[in-house]
């Protein structure tokens, strides 16, 4: 296993995804929101990074923005060495296509489709060959081997996030971009799915971006990211589930 | 949130909208074709009651024993001017002619004028009556649609050669439809002498004031030769009056029959929208029933917002209808003969079947989506399944089975029983039980037919595939959506079978029949037969080596009035090689008779046997010569020997010329039309042409059918774009799901795209089928459909179209889910 591990200061030299002087303002006049304000922040690739914070501190606005599905007001967002903010969306749609991966909290998979199908719908909808092996190993690595010919009405919540990761890593994309990935599953299940999120990010080499709430949940990561108002506040690494709390106790109690 | 409202109000009202569309289209149709033919109706009665009305009394002959009524005295009119109070009588003569503008000939009637307002329903708009041979009056509207003015000269045919008159006046009719009654008047002995009559047709009688009309009519009577009664004007008229009304009538159910059809394709629209719709809202409705609604309460509720709906389109649909009526007039004008209107007639029972159609097609297509959804358990509003549907009910297959084996029995039992009433009706009834058993098995079908009719959508990729899907997720939805689209289709393609059969069997039958190269008949502006002198001319022609000329009349056994053709038999043999059941064409002798094989077995004859005809001329104890077995002929034919005996008056309407060996049909075609140029209304047609012409009538009926199915068409295809953009409303989150991983908007839309062709393609494939197999089953059991014939190009046309149409109701679906806001789809609750 450790042989598969890059050590720590190779795996963190390249930044995967960055926000500069992001701002994101919803409504206008009077009503007018400012989800995100001024935020810069670096994500490395290779690592697994968590943001937290209390809600409506513009966690999932920060993230939406990074990967292609929202605009920023003001500021750059770089996913890789593309900035994304003067893009059309068809080009951001292709972006997100061919370097992000997402997992949402629920309903991640077309009812319609097999696992298979949905795991390897990014590169068949680019009109790609998934590539076999690396999907056969994600798999494999994920234990849902024998439940790819199923139907995600036939998988429990559990696997259909899964699958969702699945998906999300088969494109080997520039980053991953995990919405409270375990906010509706059981705690068996959670840490399930956060083990192996941790586990594609140390021994595949992928980047992961996780909003969540949950302190446990944070302290599988490499680093906390905390947002306040739309600023960033601060940042942990190497946190443990009691320095997240900690730290959150101080911002305002958990979102 | 207030925008997200709004928004899906502004779609629900769309919905409402298409939704009440169809039943708009369908009740507007009924409507139309009520008003059309009320409007018909009432024109036609204007102008008969005003024709009847010119009357007080009418002389005429008594009915002939074919139907016809015998020319009289000129004298007759001096007998009946003599009577106590009649203060005028007028005879009357009227014929069929026609008006040469340019060479074109139109058909017009030719009459005499009565220069007596109180005889005649016309009278002079401008100029004066005719007094010298050479002059006429025309009718206003006949005149200004030739360009003709008072001072014009004209040349007219009526009987005999073209003859040139000068327009001295122009008339009008009474009531304001004198376009319906092109006429030119002649003094009555040029009238006679062009129509070639020795007589007159009826006298009109008008009494002094005062003298009752009973009375007169009794102390005319009592002067009259035998063979003369006395009507009233209206009694003169009866018998056209009906006839005409026949027609319209005729006209009025054949519309309303299509009117049927797009209120039933309509209605699977209705039911599928509020199927759709009322499962929308099973959340809201559980939580009705949480709160203490009863299952009933809802039930009505969902009823009677149901029944608001259909109300307001039922009311727009009938006023949609008096438009339509327009269109529809407009568009049969296109086809066949112009039916001009004098009047919009909107009754009153018009307006009731329409709103009974409509609220009755909603109530029907709500009532069970209603019940349905109201059985809706209170917990449903906790639990988060949106109630996806049940699978395709097996009560539905069953009925479908049973109806289908129904339908099979009564085609099968239906058999070819030639002409037989009960075979129609259970031709009829076995179609419709067929294309119900198809709309009951369609959820079944459906899932199965978008598999394989789906199958190449594979190569368009994942939104391809996805397309695919989607269309077997919701059986019951598609198979209802594409039941719409199958039923007109399976009307189409029964129209579509059935008559390129008929005119595969007319080219069969001619190809293999006529003997000649040419055939000369009437063109069809008016003239029931060929000018005389036509015959002759042909014959002499040099390259002519035969000439077989028949003649139509009419004769009765007593009961029926039949046609009776006569001929020639051995020169109409060496043209015409008609199919004999028993003996030969030629058998036929003066006194004989031809008789169609089928006649024949229903009055009990055989070859040698004795039928009693009755003819205008006379009896004929007439020997059956032959049994014969086809249509050009029909039921008799006799010797031209006997013809100035037994029908002086009847003329020749079809000759059929051949050259010697090798003849070039079209060049001896072109030497005839030459021959015969100076008479007009002469058709000279070689024998490619006069196929084409056989053809081409059965393709205008059939056209004319397939624009009337058109808006049952539109019908289906606003089924598809209710069904699509419900679909996409409903699968919002996934689709931004879809768009969240990469599928751009171009492929959003062609995964809509996909659905709606395979939506389209199943539904018109079934119909295609369906209809199909139906039309070959109602060909081969209509007797005088000899070849079978599927139009395969035309069918897959038809199947073209409907995809087409799937590409076309996806526009505006496919757009909604590509400017889907991916944003809020994904990360809404
Ligand atoms: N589409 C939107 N329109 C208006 N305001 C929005 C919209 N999306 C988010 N916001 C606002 O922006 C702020 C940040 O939201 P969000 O990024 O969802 O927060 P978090 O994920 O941290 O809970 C909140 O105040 C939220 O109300
Ligand atoms: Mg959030």
């Amino acid at each position: 296993m450790s042989t598969l591990e890059a050590p720590e200061a190779e795996r963190a030299t390249r930044v995967a995804a960055r926000a500069r002087g992001a701002t994101k303002i919803y409504g206008g006049g009077a009503g007018e929101v400012r989800a995100l304000d001024g935020v810069d922040v670096d994500f490395e690739a290779g690592r697994f990074t968590a943001i937290m914070g209390p809600s409506g501190s513009g966690k999932s606005t920060l993230m939406h923005c990074l990967a292609g599905l929202d605009v920023l007001t003001e500021g750059e967002a770089w996913l890789g060495d593309i900035e994304l903010t003067g893009l059309s969306e068809r080009e951001r749609t292709k972006v997100r296509r061919d370097r992000v991966g997402f997992v949402f909290q629920a309903f991640n998979l077309i009812p319609t489709l097999t696992a298979r199908e949905n795991v390897e719908l990014p590169s068949r909808i680019a009109r790609r060959r998934p590539d076999k092996q690396w999907t056969r190993e994600v798999v494999g690595a994920l234990g849902l081997a024998d439940r790819m010919s199923h139907r995600p009405t036939e998988l429990s919540g559990g696997q259909q996030q899964r699958v969702a990761v699945a998906r999300a890593l088969a494109t080997r994309p520039e980053a991953i971009f995990a919405d409270e990935p375990t906010g509706a599953l059981d705690s068996r299940s959670g840490a399930a799915l956060l083990d192996f999120l941790r586990r594609a990010v140390r021994e595949m080499e992928q980047t992961v971006v996780m909003v969540t709430h949950d302190p446990n949940a944070a302290s599988y990561a490499d680093r906390v990211v905390f947002l306040g108002d739309g600023r960033i506040d601060g940042e942990i690494v190497g946190p443990t589930a009691e320095a997240v709390l900690d730290r959150m106790k101080t911002i305002g109690g958990p979102a | 949130m207030m925008r997200v409202a709004l928004r899906n109000l502004a779609a629900t009202k769309l919905r409402f909208a298409l939704t009440a569309l169809s039943i708009v289209l369908g009740v507007a149709f009924v409507t139309g074709s009520f008003v059309l033919a009320d409007s018909l109706r009432a024109s036609v009665d204007k102008i008969f009651d005003d024709a009847a009305g010119a009357n007080d009394l009418v002389v005429r002959s008594v009915e002939g024993p074919t139907g016809d009524r015998p020319i009289f005295a000129l004298d007759t009119v001096a007998e009946v001017q003599a009577v106590d109070g009649v203060s005028d009588a007028a005879p009357r003569l009227e014929g069929a002619g026609a008006l040469l503008v340019d060479g074109d000939a139109t058909g017009i009637g030719i009459s005499n004028w009565v220069d007596n307002e109180a005889l005649s329903s016309f009278s002079l708009s401008e100029g004066r009556g005719p007094t010298d041979a050479d002059e006429v009056v025309l009718t206003k509207t006949l005149a200004g649609d030739e360009g003709l003015e008072v001072g014009d000269a004209v040349a007219l045919r009526g009987d005999g050669p073209v003859r040139d008159y000068e327009v001295v006046g122009l008339s009008t009719f009474s009531s304001d439809a004198d376009d319906l009654l092109p006429y030119a008047f002649m003094t009555l002995p040029e009238a006679q002498s062009t129509l070639d009559v020795d007589g007159v047709y009826e006298i009109g009688v008008a009494l002094e004031a005062g003298v009752d009309p009973d009375a007169a009519t009794e102390a005319l009577s009592a002067e009259l030769p035998a063979g003369l009664e006395v009507v009233d004007g209206q009694a003169a008229i009866a018998a056209d009056r009906e006839q005409v009304q026949d027609t319209v009538n005729v006209l009025g159910n054949a519309l309303l029959a299509f009117a049927v059809v797009a209120v039933l394709v309509g209605s699977f629209i209705v039911f599928n929208t509020f199927s759709i719709t009322f499962a929308q809202r099973r959340r809201q409705l559980a939580l009705l029933r949480a709160v203490g609604a009863r299952a009933g309460q809802i039930r009505r509720m969902l009823i009677g917002e149901a029944m608001l709906v259909g109300l307001v389109a039922s009311v727009v649909g009938v006023v949609a209808g008096l438009g339509l009526a327009v269109g529809l007039e407009e568009l049969i004008g296109l086809f066949g003969d112009e039916i001009p209107t004098s009047e919009t007639v909107l009754s009153m029972r018009t307006i009731i079947v329409a709103v009974v159609v409509g609220m009755g097609v909603t109530l029907a297509a709500a009532t069970l989506p209603a019940r349905r959804v109201s059985k809706v358990a209170p917990v449903a509003a906790l639990r988060d399944d949106a109630g996806s549907p049940r699978r395709s009910g097996w009560r539905g297959t069953v009925v479908g089975l049973v109806l289908a084996a129904l339908g099979a029995g009564a085609l099968y039992a239906a058999g070819p029983v030639p002409g037989a009433r009960t075979s129609l009706i259970l031709i009829g009834a076995g179609s419709l039980a067929i294309v119900g058993a198809a709309a009951f098995l369609a959820p079944t079908l459906v899932p199965v037919a978008s598999r394989v009719l789906g199958a190449p959508l594979r190569f368009l990729g994942v939104p391809g595939q996805l397309g695919r899907d989607n269309t077997a997720r919701e059986p019951r939805r598609t198979a209802a959506t594409a039941a719409a689209l199958m039923i007109g289709l399976a009307v189409v393609s029964v129209a579509a079978v059935f008559a390129a059969s008929a005119k595969e069997t007319l080219t069969n039958q001619v190809d293999s029949r006529l003997l000649g190269d040419v055939i000369i008949s009437p063109d069809e502006d008016g003239f029931e037969g060929l000018p005389a002198g036509v015959d002759q001319r042909i014959a002499a022609n040099p390259d002519v080596t035969a000439v077989g000329v028949a003649s139509f009349s009419q004769w009765s056994d007593g009961e029926k009035t039949r046609d009776l053709v006569s001929i020639d038999p051995v020169a109409f043999a060496e043209v015409y090689d008609a199919p004999v059941a028993d003996g030969a064409v030629t058998d036929l002798a003066p006194g004989g008779v031809l008789l169609d094989e089928g006649l024949a077995d229903d009055l009990g004859l055989e070859v040698g046997d004795t039928l009693p005809m009755t003819t205008p001329g006379g009896q004929l104890q007439a020997r059956v010569d032959a049994l014969i077995d086809d249509q050009i002929l029909g039921n008799a034919v006799i010797h031209t020997a006997d013809l100035p005996r037994l029908d002086p008056d009847a003329v020749p309407v079809f000759m059929v010329a051949a050259g010697p060996e090798g003849t070039d049909p079209a060049v001896l075609a072109e030497t005839l039309e030459a021959d015969v140029g100076d008479f007009p209304g002469v058709l000279v047609q070689d024998r490619d042409e006069f196929v084409a012409d056989l053809r081409a009538e059965v393709d205008q009926v059939l056209n004319l059918i397939y624009a009337l199915l058109a808006l049952t068409g539109l019908i289906a295809v606003i089924g598809i774009i209710n069904t699509l953009s419900l679909s996409v409303l409903e699968r919002t989150r996934e689709i931004g799901l879809l768009r969240a991983v990469g599928l751009t908007g171009r492929q959003a839309k062609r995964m809509i795209r996909a659905e709606s062709v395979l939506i389209s393609l199943i539904g018109a494939l079934l119909g295609l089928a369906l209809g199909t197999v139906l039309g070959v089953v109602i060909s081969n059991e209509t007797p005088i459909i000899e070849v079978v014939q599927i139009p395969w190009a035309q069918l897959g046309l038809f199947a073209a179209i409907a995809a087409l149409a799937g590409v076309l109701a996806a526009v505006w679906p496919a757009r909604r889910a590509a400017k889907l806001d991916v944003l809020r789809a994904v990360t809404a609750d």
